[in-house]
């Protein structure tokens, strides 16, 4: 009774996006309408805050705020691009910080750039920032975070270690994540445990050991640990990993409501249209019209991604591919992917990919891989057993 | 110490330290297709989104975070002046205006966008300057499409020139510029047609006779011509590159001046003989008023050259048609009696009294008499 009437109320949720996405009309046809709509149509809903317009504003006019003034603006629109998962307002906030060289803002900077995956430059930024003021925790752990999202792992705990005598608790977050991603990660999840009860990382532990968990097959546990998470603090990443979770575990409609307040990231709908999917496997197909909706959705968004050359979303390109049989279409986004990322999720990815393509190549160097790293991933362990039969 | 540690804190609680994946919308995309006509006028649609525009100009009135058509259209004004200040096409010459027509609304996926339509005229290769988001977001890009070619992106900021890989086309264009020209060129045709008047008769001690070698009277129009072409080739090609420039204000009534000459010749003949030389020394003045529609496109050197040849291919057979088409008439006319006094005579003198009239127009114009 409750499944059903989640279930429904889910699905109402998900057909308002796709019914928003129908009233273009456009997608996928090679005709658009070009009109001259009446004055009280609505245009538009996805607008930004007045507060982001002041600052457009404020570059518009290039006027010379100082640099504590731009700093400050940035930060914060960091913060909403973050919020709201709205590039542009990174955009604006580089703008905002031009090529202002004082550490704050060379640490901003380097945040924007890693978010936009690029990652060689936030480096030297960071490495930058490190050489003026060696302690600063910011710039330290983003570096740190950077160099484990692609794999090096020594250079990561080198900078964990390096945050025990400012911000030990947030050392021990970094070091249990690298530490997860090479070959422990039981000692990973004991130390999250003692952080799980430091005030300022308490969300951030849980939501890692959430992930750990799932790298380690337990998505039902992770789920759990990903709820705590997010009741300390909302977090559009932890709350897309509860949607993995908890796809994992078959509860799709469980999922589309964990998902149903989050801004419409490439991520997000990935995951609302992996569970209209699984609604519909499950139950009599008897309405096609949502996940067809989100899937020209997506559709149109990695075509666009992929003409404007921007590799940001490669991930969720190439699961998309892969979940739509699209297999070699897929194996070349991961591939793609795996050449600036190389997280848990990223390696699963490729293994699935090459697995579906029969790419034993890839395969295998993915496998020596693991063994250098020592990463352990109940989920990709699967894949690779079942390509080895 | 303390410092950095509240300082780190203070980032996390902000969600600054958290690796995330890059869960993005879509960034800021806008589109921009030209299309140039053979008339020289290009075609501009613009399609920017609406949400890029509010963000840029607050269209959102009632602020209640949805945008109707109408508080759109309540900005419009300010939405054309920002693309005017955005989007600049420069033609060879100068900057060539943009004309939008009245903002339409169209749905691309699942963003709604402003069309903005637009007309300019420019000539021969434009550039394009696009500085949308110019120093407030850099990671805006404009899918240009020129002609319906491959569509490519362009940053705020960037440039791209248009027409540059049509060399071929630019050099038709300047053919059609150089045959318009003569055709239009009343002073020029005159001059040459003031020359060739003669050339179907001969003066005998009987007085004028037509011609009956036809050959021998043809064989001197094409000398007439060709020397003529010869030189307004130089000058052309001298004042074109730079090297020889003379004031508009003393080759117009140069010009005229020449006109006037030619046809006082007929009328009474000081040079009966090699009036190929005539037009040689009279066509060099006109070479100079041939540059004048060149000279101030300001062409980078090889464009130029280009410009050049066709501009003069195009003089020279705009002008060969006159020259067939004059000279067929006047050959036949030649055998009537009262070819001397009717067109010979009355031609030349009718040719004298405008060229006298244009004379005189260009010295007041040019400034001569008040000087």
């Amino acid at each position: 009774m409750r499944a059903t009437f989640l279930r429904s109320a889910a699905r109402a949720v998900a057909l308002g996006a796709a019914g928003f996405a129908a009233s273009g009309s456009a997608l996928g046809a090679s005709t658009v309408l070009v009109e001259s709509p009446a004055r009280e149509t609505i245009v538009e809903t996805v607008l930004v805050s007045r507060e982001v317009k002041a600052q457009v504003e404020r570059l518009r006019d290039a006027s010379t705020a100082d640099p504590a003034t731009r700093v400050v603006a940035a930060r914060r629109l960091i913060q909403a691009g973050r919020a709201s998962a709205d590039p542009r307002l990174l955009g604006y906030a580089e703008a905002q910080l031009g090529t202002a060289d004082d550490v704050e803002s060379l640490v901003l900077r380097a945040t924007i750039a890693q978010s936009q995956h690029r990652f060689d430059t936030a480096r030297a930024l960071l490495d930058d920032a490190l050489r003026r003021v060696p302690g600063h925790a910011q710039a330290r752990l983003t570096r740190a975070s950077i160099a484990q999202a692609q794999g090096r792992h020594r250079e990561a705990l080198h900078d964990c270690a390096g945050l025990a005598d400012r911000a030990p608790a947030m050392a021990q977050v970094c070091t249990a994540l690298s530490e997860a991603a090479t070959g422990a990660p039981e000692r990973a999840l004991q130390r999250l445990e003692r952080s799980a009860r430091e005030p300022g990382v308490r969300g951030w532990a849980w939501s890692v050991a959430g992930e750990i968990q799932l790298q380690l097959g337990e998505p039902a546990l992770a789920a759990r640990s990903l709820r705590s998470s997010l009741a300390i603090e909302e977090d559009l990443y932890t709350r897309i990993a509860l949607a993995d979770a908890l796809l994992a575990v078959g509860q799709a409609a469980e999922a589309q409501r964990a998902l149903a307040a989050a801004p419409a990231a490439d991520a997000v709908l990935l995951r609302r249209w992996q569970a209209e999917r699984q609604l519909q496997s499950s139950a009599a197909p008897f309405a096609r019209a949502p996940a067809d909706e989100l899937e020209r959705q997506l559709d149109a968004r990695f075509a666009l991604d992929a003409t404007r050359g921007t590799p940001l979303h490669a991930r969720e390109a190439a699961r998309f591919a892969l979940d739509r049989g699209r297999t070699g279409q897929a194996l070349q986004l991961a591939r793609r992917n795996w050449s600036s990322q190389r997280e848990a999720d990223d390696a699963l990815l490729l293994a699935e990919a090459a697995r579906a393509a029969g790419d034993a190549t890839t395969l295998r160097e993915l496998q020596r891989w693991l063994d250098d790293t020592g990463l352990r991933d109940r989920r990709i362990d699967v894949v690779l057993a079942g390509s080895a039969r | 110490m303390t410092g950095y540690w509240l300082r780190a804190l203070a980032a996390c609680w902000l969600g600054l330290l958290w690796v995330q994946p890059a869960a993005a919308h879509s960034s800021s995309t806008a589109y921009l297709d030209l299309a140039a006509a053979d008339d020289g006028a290009v075609r501009v649609q613009w399609r920017i989104a609406l949400r890029d525009l509010d963000a840029l100009l607050d269209l959102d009135a009632d602020g209640d975070g949805r945008l109707r058509w109408g508080e759109v259209l309540d900005r419009a004004a300010a939405v054309v002046t920002l693309a005017h200040e955005r989007l600049h096409l420069r033609s060879d010459a100068a900057a060539c205006r943009i004309d939008y027509a009245p903002l339409r609304h169209v749905r691309l996926g699942e963003l709604g966008f402003v069309q903005l339509d637009g007309q300019a005229q420019c000539r021969g290769r434009v550039a394009l300057r696009y500085a949308l988001f110019d120093g407030v977001d850099p990671t805006h890009r404009v899918l240009l499409q020129v002609d319906g070619g491959a569509p490519q992106l362009l940053a705020p900021g960037g440039t791209h020139t248009v027409g540059g890989d049509t060399a071929r086309a630019t050099l038709w264009g300047f053919v059609r510029d150089g045959v318009g020209h003569i055709l239009g060129g009343v002073d020029h045709l005159l001059f040459l047609v003031a020359l060739l008047l003669p050339a179907v008769v001969t003066r005998t001690a009987q007085g004028v006779v037509p011609r009956h070698d036809l050959r021998a009277a043809l064989i001197e129009a094409a000398w007439i011509a060709t020397a003529f072409t010869l030189a307004h080739s130089l000058t052309l090609a001298c004042a074109t590159f730079g090297w020889l420039r003379m004031p508009a204000a003393v080759i117009e009534p140069l010009v005229a001046l020449t006109v006037l000459a030619a046809a006082l010749n007929n009328l009474w003949p000081v040079v009966t003989r090699r009036l190929a030389a005539v037009a040689f020394l009279f066509g060099l003045v006109h070479g100079f008023a041939f540059a004048e529609v060149l000279a101030p496109l300001e062409l980078p050197g090889a464009e130029l050259a280009r410009a050049l040849l066709g501009f003069n291919l195009g003089v020279e057979a705009g002008q060969l048609l006159v020259v067939a088409a004059s000279f067929a008439m006047l050959a036949w006319a030649a055998r009537w009696r009262g070819y001397t006094r009717w067109v010979l005579r009355s031609g030349s003198a009718g040719v004298a009294m405008l060229a006298l009239l244009w004379l005189v127009e260009r010295v007041v114009a040019g400034g001569w008499l008040a000087a």
